[in-house]
């Protein structure tokens, strides 16, 4: 359970987990101005975030923190995630 | 920065309390600025909203107080720019007597770092424990009581966004302006405290604090000295406090602010086992609303009854704004002006042009006030973040982000509001391209040109030429935004990042203010526009170039006339008869207001005017209007609740007589009509009274939401669309008697049609050469 | 505790750690650490660095190109935005 962040190895899309699977963020990808709107609503590597909604061809909605951020297709596709550190926990579906 | 200091009030005459508002970003501190002072401010969440430095006046319980709202910022040490500097310098040089610390419930820790150092400047405070709801929905329990007892100030529990906690607010400011509450600066350990001491005794600075505040900031390590003996005893201070703590000097520091930030949080915010009650609520309801099958019909939906309640519903208090505002500003200011001695031509001039214009704006305050009403509300109760996600795909397709729809349905009812409408888009290029989409949407003015019209020719299939010309509108809207997004500003549509707040009851606080903001506006902005119009409109059809110089003449011989058959030719390829210049005249007029086309109609083909205006200013009945006025909202309901199926009032179609009412024209005028058009020459006609500019209020609109230059090119662009259409449709429609002439116009509309996308086009890559042009103008 | 030096002791026991894994071990809110690592970071003690993205190429399974080394995807994102990850320790043990 001592993850180390250093190496990871293959990355998935946040449009690759299904409702309700919760993921650590790894990388983001897209321009500087998408990875600072991410950032002010907290999703940064090394965040947890859940699907509640999606994903689907509109996007996702995660949840991360105590916030819900709806996120649009070509973004979750550039949200990178660990799949190593992928749960499954039944809290964070409700 | 001493003169920063002395910003608000500060030659006050008399002693006029200072509160100041510090906080984080993000916290609601500009909402509690704007609940404080009243509607002198604008709420929203722009980003970047308290950018700027700002004051207002409150009356707390009967006393005047300025209020001053510090830019939002997460230290007051250094390292902050010049947000940061401007709060420090305000706070420690500044002549605040309370500030008033607003702090998130649900992140306390974090935003007590900075109350700690707030307490450094030694100021009389108050906490405000901001957000107590969202705290609790995390299963977090605020304790006010605990946390004041802890930092020795008072601490008031708020929802600012709703208001809760207001009257706890008043009275605290109240109690501590009357009575200060100390504030404990020495705060620190000994370990710190006693060699800082020393430092401060040799710094430079008025007072105590300002001294000790700076002391602080030289211990930090975020600013330093060039003065030998303030070097000298920064050194000694930093070694004893590494002696005593074992830490760096700046670390010691630092690290107790961090400790007793985690120490004070824990006091004032207890846990509590995770209950989420209010988060299944919204996620119940977020699996329907953004369901992939109904996600887009009920974005719909929504927005049909919006539109059908404002126009519909605006419908029944539009004859009593009208008739009001009409008897008061109209007849009301005529009596009085010549009760006063005032000259008739200037009587006539100011009452019947500018109180004509304001007459006009008066008139549609109801429907546009309740369509900002529903705007508010459906941002307020976080439906419209949905609603935009629900979208987005669908109008990404077009290069418009997914809230770009909501503006154009309101559209349907008034491009006025849809143009101010199009703020709830944050991104620059997606609000510009939304906003030169409006005048296309076929506004609920425009059609009383479509019924006279439909009435003459089209009275078969009225009901289909009027959807036409709607699907029309929708159609060069969307080619619009298609073409400038790929040729003057390019660009892909924003990424869709949006975050969706939990669903909530809508304050009535906020959502009335927040439309009162928009009327502001528009009743101010746009008002100005329309009367000016109206003045000149007002002049034109009654004066005219005589013989020696410019005199008062019969319509026929105005400058309105004159300048109408001068213009006429220029409206021959699309139909219009060179000795029919009264039509040229509608479309004149339109430009002001499409309201008035039919009314100009009818004024000049019954070549009469109605009824002499000054017989009406001398003597008024305005108790007997005023009671008239008052009577048509009864009547206007039962109208409403019968038409509630058909906002568009297509029905009215179905009989001649109805037709002809809801399109306000006579019989007369109706003949003349006839007579002046043939049925195709009509539907060109109307297309182009769809596509050119649509009134005042929407240039108005236009030049505040997107600045001079983009309002110049939609309205030219305007023009010349609708030119160019109406011209296609008649010579394409005649082509069979002239077809060299069709053919030479239909091809030069097409030409200019490429000539205008060439230089789009160019215009986009010169403007891509230059980096990060704004796209839109400077907000005034 | 404090949290100013009980995320330096762990990330001086870590060596490497993301604002994640040190929030949910100390049971901080991940906004103190924010701020908490930037007093670090200003004081040269500790550096942020880029998570490398490892051989595979990102963007999931719907990722167009097949072979992981031609991903010119990632590359350019890589590229393009250095991402802050981890923070590794740079004072003494």
């Amino acid at each position: 359970m001592n993850k180390n962040s250093g190496e990871v190895s293959i990355a998935q899309s946040v449009a690759s987990l299904a409702q309700g699977e919760c993921a650590e963020v790894s990388f983001l990808g897209g321009g500087k101005i998408m990875t600072q709107r991410l950032a002010m609503l907290g999703i940064r590597p090394g965040v947890t975030i859940c699907v509640l909604h999606g994903p689907g061809g509109r996007g996702a909605v995660l949840r991360v923190g105590g916030t819900r951020v709806a996120l649009g297709r070509g973004v979750i596709e550039k949200i990178l995630v660990n799949p190593e550190i992928r749960t499954r926990p039944s809290e964070a579906a409700e | 920065m001493t003169q920063k200091s002395r910003l608000p009030g500060a030659n006050r005459p008399e002693k006029t309390p200072v509160v100041a508002v510090a906080g984080n970003p993000n916290c609601g501190k500009t909402t509690l600025f704007n609940l404080l002072t009243g509607a002198r401010q604008k709420v929203g969440n722009w980003p970047g909203v308290t950018v700027e430095y700002r004051s207002g006046v409150a009356n707390i319980d009967g006393q005047r107080m300025s209020v001053v709202d510090l830019p939002g910022v997460y230290s007051l040490l250094g390292g902050g720019g010049a947000d940061q500097d401007v709060a420090r310098t305000y706070l420690v040089h500044g002549d605040a007597d309370l500030v008033l610390n607003i702090v998130d419930a649900s992140n306390l820790e974090r935003h007590l770092a900075m109350t700690f150092e707030l307490m450094q400047v030694g100021r009389p405070m108050v906490m405000v424990l901001n957000m107590v709801d969202e705290a609790e929905a995390m299963g977090l329990l605020p304790n006010p009581e605990r946390l004041s007892e802890a930092l020795g100030i008072p601490v008031v529990p708020m929802v600012a966004r709703t208001g809760r906690g207001q009257a706890q607010l008043v009275e605290a400011i109240t109690a501590a302006l009357a009575d200060p509450p100390v504030v404990h600066t020495h705060v620190f350990e000994p370990a710190i405290e006693n060699p800082l001491r020393g430092l401060r005794a040799v710094m430079p600075g008025r007072t105590y604090a300002e001294k000790r505040f700076e002391a602080l900031r030289l211990v930090e390590d975020v600013v330093d000295t060039e003065t030998p003996e303030i070097a000298e005893a920064l050194k000694n201070t930093r070694e004893a406090i590494e002696s005593l703590t074992g830490e760096d000097a700046a670390d010691a520091v630092a690290g107790y602010r961090f400790g007793w930030a985690h120490d004070t949080a824990r006091k004032g915010i207890g846990f509590r086992h995770k209950h989420r009650a209010d988060n299944t609520m919204t996620e119940r309801v977020d699996k329907i609303v953004l369901s992939d099958l109904l996600g887009v019909p009920i974005f719909l939906a929504v927005l049909y009854s919006v539109f059908v309640v404002s126009f519909s519903g605006g419908n029944i208090f539009l004859d009593f704004f009208d008739q009001t505002s009409a008897t008061l500003l109209i007849d009301g200011v005529g009596h009085l002006l010549l009760s006063l001695g005032v000259p008739d031509w200037l009587t006539a001039i100011t009452a019947g042009g500018i109180g004509g214009g304001l007459n006009l704006v008066f008139t549609f305050v109801p429907p546009i006030g309740l369509t900002f009403v529903f705007l508010a509300l459906l941002e307020d109760s976080g439906y419209m973040a949905r609603a935009a996600y629900a979208m987005d795909r669908l109008m990404r397709k077009m290069g418009l982000p997914g809230n770009a729809l909501v503006p154009m349905i309101v559209g349907f009812g008034c491009n006025v509001p849809a143009i101010m409408g199009s703020r709830i888009i944050e991104d620059p290029r997606g609000r510009l391209l939304t906003v030169l989409m409006q005048p296309f949407m076929s506004c609920s003015a425009r059609l009383t040109i479509y019924m006279a019209f439909a009435v003459v020719f089209f009275r078969e299939n009225g009901g289909q030429v009027v959807f036409a010309l709607y699907l029309l509108g929708i159609v060069v809207a969307f080619l619009t935004a298609f073409l400038i997004g790929r040729t003057a500003v390019k660009g892909e549509a924003m990424p869709f990042i949006m975050e969706l707040p939990p669903y909530r009851l809508p304050s009535v606080r906020n959502v009335l203010l927040q439309a009162w903001q928009r009327l502001k506006v528009f009743l101010l902005r746009v008002g100005r526009v329309i009367a000016a119009i109206g003045l000149v409109l007002f002049i034109l059809p009654g004066i005219g170039w005589t013989g020696n110089g410019i005199a008062t003449t019969d319509i026929d011989h105005s400058l309105l006339a004159q300048g109408s058959r001068a213009l006429a030719p220029l409206f021959a390829p699309m139909g219009v008869e060179p000795d029919n210049w009264p039509a040229v005249s509608g479309l004149i007029a339109g430009a002001a207001a499409k309201e008035i086309v039919i009314g100009t109609l009818n004024g000049i083909y019954q070549r009469q005017n109605s009824e002499d205006q000054m017989a009406r200013y001398r003597d008024p009945d305005i108790v007997g209007q005023l009671y008239d006025a008052l009577m048509t909202i009864p009547a206007n309901t039962v109208a409403f609740l019968s038409t509630l199926g058909d906002p568009l009032g297509l029905q009215a179609m179905s009989s001649n007589e109805s037709a002809t009412q809801a399109s306000g024209a006579s019989n007369a005028t109706l003949a003349a009509i006839a007579a002046g058009f043939t049925p195709l020459s009509a539907f060109a006609y109307l297309v182009f009274v769809l596509l050119y500019v649509p009134c005042a209020s929407t240039m108005g609109a236009l030049k505040r939401e997107v600045g001079t230059g983009w309002m110049l090119f939609s309205i030219t662009y305007g023009v010349g669309l609708g030119w160019g259409a109406a011209t296609v449709i008649y010579q394409a429609g005649t082509f069979a008697e002239h077809p060299l002439a069709s053919a030479g116009w239909i091809i030069a509309v097409l030409a200019a049609l490429g000539l205008l996308i060439v230089t789009l086009r160019y215009y986009g890559n010169r403007q891509a050469l230059r980096p990060r042009q704004h796209l839109v103008g400077e907000q005034p | 505790m404090n949290p100013l030096f009980a995320v330096r002791d762990l990330l001086r026991e870590r060596r490497v750690a993301t604002t994640g894994q040190l929030a949910t071990e100390l049971k901080l809110p991940r906004e103190v650490v924010d701020d908490v690592l930037a007093h670090w970071q200003r004081r040269g003690l500790i550096e942020s660095e880029i998570v490398e993205t490892g051989g595979g190429c990102g963007i999931g399974s719907r990722s167009s190109c097949g072979g992981c080394n031609g991903c010119e995807t990632v590359k350019t994102i890589t590229a393009d935005i250095p991402s802050i990850s981890a923070y590794r320790w740079l004072g003494p043990h």
